[in-house]
């Protein structure tokens, strides 16, 4: 694949300008031909732990150098930079900020680019900088982005049709008004590679006519998908277990030949009772709230407290607890009844729970509750057990403060998931499937539905109350 | 790339040291023991390329080995590779444009970029070598040291005073650099091996022929039977060609064979021209072995424009380096007992003067601890020969107690020169005579305030008052005596009678020798001695006595043994002079 004239010549005029990448069109591989066949060492910056492996996997299989491109989110390179030379910047020392700190970081790195006395270190370290997912910058991001493209020819690459951000979480940057008056339109990238590759042209051609529909806000007429696109029309509410059932219930499913249910894009559990019903394991977010109300619940609470929270969160996460019977039993137990069975491992673990204010009987309820049951919320599970042995340990912080670099961990291992997967739009986005479930039950953004529908590679199931398919 | 600071903290002799060194040519001056080679030393070793370098107790400041050796060497004017954040970005300090280091990049138009290399030494005598800066400090960054390519190219070329080593191809010799790489020495060595290995057998075939025929015969009796084309050949494993058995040869004499500064000299050249270092050259005692008219061809070279390091640190005792180097290339090294050390550059002004007057008129005064700034030639003159007197008397000398002389060349310009070494670190005593106060009125009463002690004769005197009023009458018959061996009696005698009137004058010499128990006798001499007015001006000329030589003599043959005898004034003026120069060590 060869780098589009346009962007060569924007290249060649050091310019700084933006590529319009619609999703499957082969934006990860432009960006490492780019830094392939430049000399200079670039900059990259993407938003997410996931897109950097996915580029630092790409320029590997081009077999080039590391030392040609310098690699990181747009979060890590601001935190390294401010942080490198506080007193310029005026960062405050944090290790490792969360949440609303990250707006000091933006700014301190936006107040040493500002003041001009790191500008040749900019300029001696990189000859190009290359932001990739720009629809995804917020505001203090675009900023840090606009004063490094003044030192040193920047090209962005992004799609706003598939810009989607967590509801509650930071405003993305606007296309129209900010970004394109600073990065000029160069290109759009015109080739499906991701249906392409999998010969699969019928549904590259439909969805470029999603496309059009929805950035002209016309409807999608569903009945012309090709053969690949499954509708599933949600006549009359009562069916919707049905046809969840049918769309969700493919066979021969391998690592090979993945599916991705996308679900409700705002409930945690919307989606986890889901995943327990079509039989896949229920991708959790990164900060994971469900983690989040365990461990302070865990630790807030003692005895028959805790350990009734405990069993609702299993019964929410293994398939076949039943938490009523179990904790009638141990109450009587408890309350000294005299049983002829005697305790299995999972009683006694939770009679420890209700006795004790240790923290590793509730390590082995999870244990003993996940053998020879299916775990949909595997992550969620892990997680916990992860932060609870943390925990354990002498002079550990609190457990939700255990849970926090547990996550950070594993945010930075990187996620491997089954091949049955329930997601959303927001945990979906620039990945690749080859098969999904779309539920358009509800209203939807365009940018979600487009989101969704471009996620798949051979075949899509929709669930859809209408066959003229509108955003809201 | 330079070196822009250099800290020093309990290394040898230097309890602690600050130093901006200039860009370019920095040539270190002072007395003996200013401790000018240990700071050499602390900046090679801090720009060591190796990191295996051992120590031991007596590398601490006054021994105590408790107490860690600390030198940070900051380089400044940095390539972007350094600066590149696939490098040392994070490390990044900065130099303003008055010499200071600042933690932080500064903006461009006030400073450059400068990375800081800190070697410690703890009492486990390992050296660790890291970047720092106070980030590193507050250990909000990990620790790292430069790459052993940058170690490299920032490690100072130094010649030595014995330079013989570089003349062979030995581990990181110039040669051996020069030899593009370690590798490619090492492959010449091999097959310089072979080549010596092959030569040996067809030409020492002979030489060992009859041993090895009783060889064969021995082994015949044993009933075994050697082939016939065993020969002598040389054991590759014992006679290896090592590094450093290989040297530039003249003829049979290996080059190094060359006289010291000859071999320096070319080692100083190949330097250059490998591209030794391209950061810095150290250059020790940089006139050792060198005729005066090589040292200026040296200086020459060092100093052109076109050399790859162009920033070099020597030390020097030799005053014609200090002659003709430029006062902006010295820099006074003085320790202080504490062990302090300070470099002050030489370039310092003092009331406007030009500071490279001094050197090149004087460069002797700066290589001494302690400088006696005498108004004039007779000033220096009598000192010179008041020392001679009091070595006669077994007293300490004045180079013994490490003091120069040096002509303050007049009333005026001599307190400016006192002015100007003192604000070099030197101790400075000021003699002046007291006819005469200088022009600006209060550089005296600062001069003092600064730590000069001024001598000056008893109000109103001249130095020719003092010998002509304040020496006893025998001694003023001697300098009357001495005057007539080189004056003409006829000059004499018209000084003589000049205030006289036509009736009352001399007739002849003798006339005059009998009546200097005179006061107005005296007054005409000592007035005429002073040197006469020209026409149409305030300036004297002919004076009798401005001339070292002369000055010498009077003092010490006339003025010494006289002294006991001598008016109270003059005598309390020598003693406390001679107190003054007891107090130096």
């Amino acid at each position: 694949m060869a780098i589009p004239d346009r962007i060569r010549t924007a290249l060649q005029e050091k310019a700084n300008g933006s590529v319009v990448a619609p999703a499957g069109y082969g934006k990860t591989e432009t960006i490492a031909d780019i830094v392939a066949e430049t000399s200079c060492r670039c900059l990259l910056l993407t938003h997410t732990l996931a897109g950097v492996d996915a580029l630092r996997k790409r320029l590997r299989e081009k077999g080039v150098r590391s030392d040609r491109y310098q690699l990181e989110t747009i979060a890590a390179w601001s935190l390294r930079y401010a942080a490198a030379y506080p007193v310029t910047s005026g960062f405050p020392r944090l290790v490792t900020p969360r949440g609303h700190q990250w707006s000091t970081v933006y700014a301190s790195t936006r107040k040493l680019l500002d003041g001009r006395s790191i500008d040749r270190v900019i300029q001696a370290s990189y000859g190009l900088v290359l932001v990739d997912e720009y629809q995804d910058c917020s505001a203090d991001q675009h900023a840090v982005v606009v004063l490094l493209s003044r030192l040193v020819p920047t090209l962005i690459f992004g799609d706003p049709l598939q810009s989607i951000f967590d509801f509650g979480g930071e405003a993305t940057v606007r296309w129209q008004e900010d970004v394109l008056p600073a990065f000029p339109e160069l290109d759009e990238l015109g080739t499906p590679w991701r249906w392409k590759n999998k010969k699969n042209d019928p549904l590259a051609e439909w969805l470029r006519i999603v496309r059009a529909d929805l950035l002209a806000g016309k409807a999608i007429d569903l009945r012309k998908a090709p053969a690949c696109v499954q509708v599933h029309h949600l006549d009359e509410p009562g069916r919707l277990r049905a046809l969840e059932k049918k769309a969700c219930g493919h066979g021969s499913l391998s690592d090979a030949n993945r599916l991705a249910i996308i679900g409700s894009k705002s409930s945690e559990r919307v989606r986890a009772a889901l995943a327990k019903r079509v039989h896949a394991q229920n991708v959790e977010t990164i900060e994971c709230k469900d983690l989040q109300t365990a461990c302070s619940t865990i630790e807030a609470t003692a005895g028959m407290d805790r350990l009734t929270f405990v069993m609702g969160l299993l019964q929410r996460s293994i398939v076949g607890v039943n938490q009523t019977p179990f904790l009638r039993r141990i109450s009587e137990i408890h309350g000294g009844k005299q049983i002829r069975k005697p305790l299995t491992a999972a009683e006694a673990a939770a009679l420890a729970i209700v006795t004790s204010d240790k923290l590793e009987p509730v390590i082995a309820m999870l244990d003993e509750f996940r053998k020879g049951r299916r775990t949909f919320r595997g992550e969620l599970i892990f997680a916990l057990r992860e932060s609870l042995q943390l925990r354990c340990l002498p002079g550990s912080p609190s457990l939700l403060e255990c849970a926090w670099h547990v996550q950070e961990r594993r945010r930075h291992a990187g996620r491997r998931h089954g091949y049955k997967i329930v997601t959303s739009t927001l945990l979906a986005k620039g990945l690749e499937y080859e098969n999904s479930v779309v539920f358009l039950t509800e209203p939807a953004t365009k940018e979600d539905i487009y989101v969704a529908l471009t996620r798949a590679s051979r075949r899509i199931d929709i669930v859809t109350a209408a066959l003229d398919l509108s955003a809201k | 790339m330079r070196v822009g600071y250099v800290e020093i903290e309990n290394f040898r002799g230097i309890k602690q040291l600050w130093w901006a060194p200039a860009a370019g040519v920095n040539c270190l001056i002072g007395p003996g023991d200013s401790c000018k080679t240990t700071i050499l030393d602390a900046v090679e070793l801090a720009l060591s390329p190796r990191h295996t370098l051992s120590f031991d107790d007596l590398d601490f400041f006054g021994g105590e080995f408790n107490k860690a050796t600390k030198i940070i060497v900051t380089l400044t004017d940095l390539p972007d590779e350094f600066i590149s954040d696939a490098m040392y970005a994070p490390y990044l300090r900065g130099i303003s444009d008055d010499g200071k280091v600042i933690d932080e990049p500064p903006l461009p138009e006030k400073g450059q970029h400068a990375l800081s290399i800190m070697l410690s030494i703890d009492e486990g005598l390992e050296g660790t070598w890291t970047l720092w800066n106070e980030r590193v400090a507050a250990g909000d960054m990990k620790e790292r040291s430069l790459t052993y390519a940058h170690r490299a190219s920032v490690a100072p070329a130094r010649l030595g005073v014995y330079a013989d080593r570089h003349l062979s191809w030995g581990r990181n010799s110039t040669l051996a650099r020069m030899s593009e790489g370690a590798a490619a020495t090492q492959d010449i060595l091999a097959r310089a091996g072979r080549l010596a290995r092959n030569h040996f057998k067809t030409e020492a075939a002979a030489l060992f022929k009859s041993s090895l025929e009783s060889v064969k015969l021995a082994a015949k009796k044993v009933g075994l039977a050697l082939p016939g084309t065993i020969a002598a050949g040389l054991d590759v494993q014992n006679l290896a060609i090592t590094n450093g058995s290989v040297a530039i040869h003249d003829g049979e004499v290996p080059l190094r064979a060359l006289g010291m500064g000859s071999s320096r000299l070319l080692v100083a050249a190949l330097q250059d021209y490998s591209k030794a270092s391209l950061c810095l050259t150290i250059i020790d005692e940089v006139e050792h072995g060198l005729e005066p008219h090589r040292i200026v061809r040296l200086l020459k070279h060092l100093k052109s424009k076109d050399r790859v390091s162009p920033q070099v640190f020597i030390t020097s005792h030799s005053p014609i380096v200090i002659r003709e180097l430029s006062v902006h290339d010295l820099h006074v090294v003085r320790r202080a007992e504490d062990g302090k050390v300070t470099v002050r550059p030489a370039d310092k002004k003092y009331s406007k003067r030009d500071p490279q007057a001094p050197p090149r008129s004087m460069p002797e005064a700066y290589l001494a601890p302690t400088v006696l700034i005498c108004e004039g030639k007779t000033e220096v003159g009598l000192l010179k020969g008041l020392d001679d007197y009091w070595v006669a008397q077994h007293l300490d000398n004045l180079a013994l107690k490490g003091i120069a002389l040096a002509d303050g060349g007049g009333v005026d310009n001599a307190p400016a020169l006192a002015g100007q070494f003192c604000g070099l670190g030197y101790q400075v005593g000021l003699l002046l005579d007291s006819d005469q106060d200088p022009a600006d009125t209060e550089i005296l009463g600062k001069l003092e305030k600064a730590g000069v002690t001024v001598f000056r004769w008893d109000k109103g005197c001249s130095t020719e008052d003092v010998l002509f009023h304040q020496l006893p009458l025998a001694a003023v018959e001697m300098l009357f005596d001495y005057t007539l061996t080189f004056l003409e009696p006829t000059a004499i005698l018209d000084a003589a009678n000049k205030p006289r009137q036509a009736d009352d004058r001399f007739t002849s010499i003798d006339q005059v020798r009998a009546r200097l128990s005179d006061a107005t006798v005296l007054d005409a001499l000592a007035a005429r001695a002073k040197g006469k007015k020209k026409k149409d001006s305030e300036d004297l000329h002919g004076a009798w006595y401005k001339d070292i030589a002369k000055a010498e003599h009077i003092a010490q043959k006339i003025l010494g043994p006289h002294l006991k005898d001598a008016h109270k004034g003059l005598q309390e003026m020598v003693s406390a002079l001679r107190g003054w120069i007891d107090g130096h060590s």
